[in-house]
């Protein structure tokens, strides 16, 4: 049939592996040859597989009702690992026999809102490898440090989350991190968890302060230091973190607030430790100084001290230098970071990290008198948050050095920029992918040189709270920075905010962004919807353009 | 580098640059055991009994233009504020073809075991599917819906509780 004896035929079956490996099969090549062929329109079950695990379960339970072939393929446990049920009418408890019956086994993350837990109970005691569940109407984790602090604060308990009257002991024993939210309930439950001969206890614990996290939303600024206000005497924090000691292998906790006594405790009982993150905490100086001690620091990886405010900057930097293996560090809002911290920081700043945010994603939350003063007043003496913001000649010698060693670092916030200083800190990060500007608005063209790699720039409205009064960045800026090189390789671009920018700025970026996926112009009220609808036509690809409640985009 | 001849399922001799190639598990291993080092005029293609032209040609096209890629990053918690992970618009612009077109794509990444461009277009397809009706999924994937009709509101009921809402 061929024209040239093959050399050799590949007849060997294939295995497709999973990248996560866990699952493998073994290609059916009757099935891949006859899928080949007529209508083409099939793929073999393993790559549809492949496929489907991309998918989130809204998804998934679309294609279930495809065809007899895909419902079966979709049908296998190991798709559906991570799932979210909601209290609604087809919730019942067919529905939960059905889910035991046919995920108990592979399920490691369950979420379940508004439900009753007693409903869920079924399904719990059998979920042996379980290792993350979720019960309440607030995400756990809604705030991941992209978002800052706003987005824990948002999601209200509308309803007092029920925990299950007895968390099933087997799969506690897996179980690797438990939200627990404040309320009676959530004291119960941390009573329940520290009841005696209790069999397994979770590895991961996180514990949120939902009752009052609410008013940093609604009051708008809110002093962390009111957490430990009596009144709101958190017994289950302190009943939680008595027990969490006799979970060896724990490494991730959050807490807020936290007390010194039991903040001794956990450190020096958690030899693992990784991930400290206390948001809105009270954290203070001899607390700080636990963290200090070689044997409790040298572990850390990510630290999470945003609107920690009772820190002094001395500290901070002792703090900084002493967790060597720190690779992730959120610490906006925290009022110590002036230049003296950065100082600390800059200069202790480890190689090996990946991320930092100088500044939380929430300016507006906090009043403008914590910013250091000249900041806002004098641009000509701007402090210099950072040694790149620095208008001046260079302050502090060793602070350039600082950054310089962090050469892995990809995501970087900066408040304050100037022109003489960012290209010599940018050109010295090689792999930063994503820059957060609160200000730029002194940069101009020779800022962006050497800065191929950037993705993603961002410059969100809510940041430039204590900036609204100055000019935000004008048409000729926004051409400067679309006619340097950074702009060829930009992705997101988020210019919100940004009042002065008339539709000429959209052209400008429409020339020299040819890969742009994202812009965001909310607040921009010159660009016009023609010119928006203008700028989108002229690309092949769809731009995603916010012009609106970007605060959800 | 020289060359290598691949001979595909439609009986098409396609040369493909041998480093290229090379991001193929495959073709990476064959070359290796076979030993071989350079290809002369005479030498004798390697039969590839799966993969097509089209679909072979699409895939080295890849690998050229993604050989400089470094190794995938690390997962990292802060990369978390960039998801969902989207394509790059080159991959995008590049896997925007008909569906079976795709389909014999993949599998020929499959077959070839180039992880990369595996993981790519299945993202892709996933993309297709992502916020669609089953009925819009049915068109778009030339899917015969053989339910009756009594089995597809059973389905439809079972499937209800997955919808977020």
């Amino acid at each position: 049939q061929q024209g040239r004896g093959p050399l050799i035929l590949v007849t060997a079956p294939l295995v497709v592996s999973r990248p996560n490996g866990r699952w493998t099969g073994q290609a059916n090549w009757p099935g891949f040859l006859s899928s080949i062929g007529a209508d083409g329109a099939e793929l073999p079950v393993e790559l549809l597989t492949q496929i489907l695990s991309e998918l989130d379960q809204t998804s998934l339970g679309r294609c279930a009702q495809l065809s007899r072939r895909w419902r079966q393929i979709v049908a296998q446990p190991w798709l559906w690992r991570r799932i979210r049920i909601r209290a609604n009418p087809s919730v019942n408890p067919n529905l939960i026999a059905r889910l035991t019956a046919w995920l108990s086994a592979s399920l490691l993350e369950l979420r379940a809102d508004r439900l009753i837990a007693l409903e869920l109970a079924p399904l719990l005691s059998k979920s042996k490898n379980l290792q993350k569940f979720t019960l309440g109407e607030a995400a756990e984790r809604s705030g991941p440090r992209g978002q800052g602090p706003a987005a824990w604060a948002e999601p209200a308990v509308r309803s007092g989350p029920l925990l299950p009257p007895a968390l099933p002991a087997q799969s506690a024993a897996a179980l690797l991190r438990l939200a627990v939210y404040r309320g009676p309930a959530g004291q119960a439950a941390a009573g329940r968890l520290s009841e005696p001969g209790r069999a397994g206890l979770p590895r991961v614990f996180e514990l949120f302060n939902r009752e009052r996290e609410p008013r940093v939303a609604a009051g708008g600024h809110h002093r962390p230091a009111d957490f430990a206000a009596p009144g709101g005497e958190p017994s289950a924090v302190r009943q939680v973190v008595s027990v969490l000691p006799e979970c060896p292998s724990l490494s991730s906790v959050t807490l807020s607030p936290i007390f010194l006594l039991e903040f001794r405790q956990l450190l020096s009982r958690l030899s693992r430790l990784a991930e400290l993150a206390l948001p809105h905490s009270n954290i203070n100086n001899s607390m700080a100084e636990l963290l200090i001690h070689p044997l409790h620091g040298g572990g850390i990886r990510g630290l999470r001290l945003d609107f920690c405010t009772q820190l002094t900057a001395d500290r901070f930097g002792r703090l900084a230098a002493a967790c060597p293996r720190l690779r992730s560090l959120c610490i906006g809002e925290c009022r110590v970071l002036d230049g003296a911290a950065y100082r600390c920081w800059l200069t202790a700043c480890p190689p090996v990290w990946r991320s930092c945010g100088s500044s939380g994603s929430r300016a507006a939350a906090w009043p403008m008198r914590t910013w250091p003063r000249r900041c806002r007043r004098s641009p000509a003496a701007v402090p210099a948050h950072l040694p790149a913001a620095g208008a001046g000649g260079l302050r502090w010698p060793g602070a350039v050095r600082g950054p310089a060693a962090c050469q892995g670092l990809t995501h970087l916030t900066l408040d304050v920029c100037h022109d003489d200083r960012l290209p010599a800190l940018l050109v010295q990060l090689p792999r930063l992918r994503c820059l957060r500007l609160l200000d730029c608005r002194r940069l101009t063209g020779r800022a962006w040189a050497n800065l191929r790699t950037l993705r993603v720039l961002l410059y969100p409205e809510a940041d430039r709270e204590p900036y609204k009064s100055e000019p935000s960045l004008t048409d000729e800026a926004i051409a400067d920075l679309c006619a340097s090189p950074v702009a060829r390789g930009l992705r997101r671009l988020w210019l919100s905010g940004c009042t002065q920018l008339t539709p000429a700025a959209l052209a400008s970026i429409r020339n020299g962004c040819p890969w742009l996926q994202q812009l965001v112009i909310a607040g921009c009220d010159d660009l016009t919807e023609a010119a928006v609808a203008a700028f989108q036509s002229a690309y092949e690809q769809p731009v995603l353009v916010a012009s609106a409640a970007m605060r959800k985009s | 580098m020289p060359g290598i001849k691949l001979l595909t399922v439609d009986n098409e001799i396609v040369e493909v640059d041998a480093d290229t190639a090379k991001q193929s598990l495959l073709l990476r291993s064959m070359l290796h055991d076979l030993g071989v080092t350079e290809i002369d005029d005479d030498e004798e293609a390697i039969s590839l009994p799966h993969v097509t032209a089209a679909a072979l040609r699409k895939a080295m096209a890849w690998c050229a233009h993604h050989k400089d890629d470094p190794p995938p990053p690390e997962d990292d918690e802060n990369a978390r504020d960039l998801q969902p992970q989207q394509l790059s618009s080159w991959d995008a612009e590049f896997l925007r073809m008909d569906q079976s077109a795709l389909f014999e794509l993949i599998q020929a990444a499959n077959y070839l075991d180039i992880r990369g461009l595996l993981d790519t277009a299945c993202k892709a397809v996933a993309d297709a599917i992502r916020g669609r009706s089953p009925e819009e999924i049915r068109k778009a994937f030339n899917i015969r819906c053989d339910f009756t009709p009594q089995e597809e509101e059973q389905v439809r009921r079972e499937t209800e509780w997955c919808e977020e809402k």
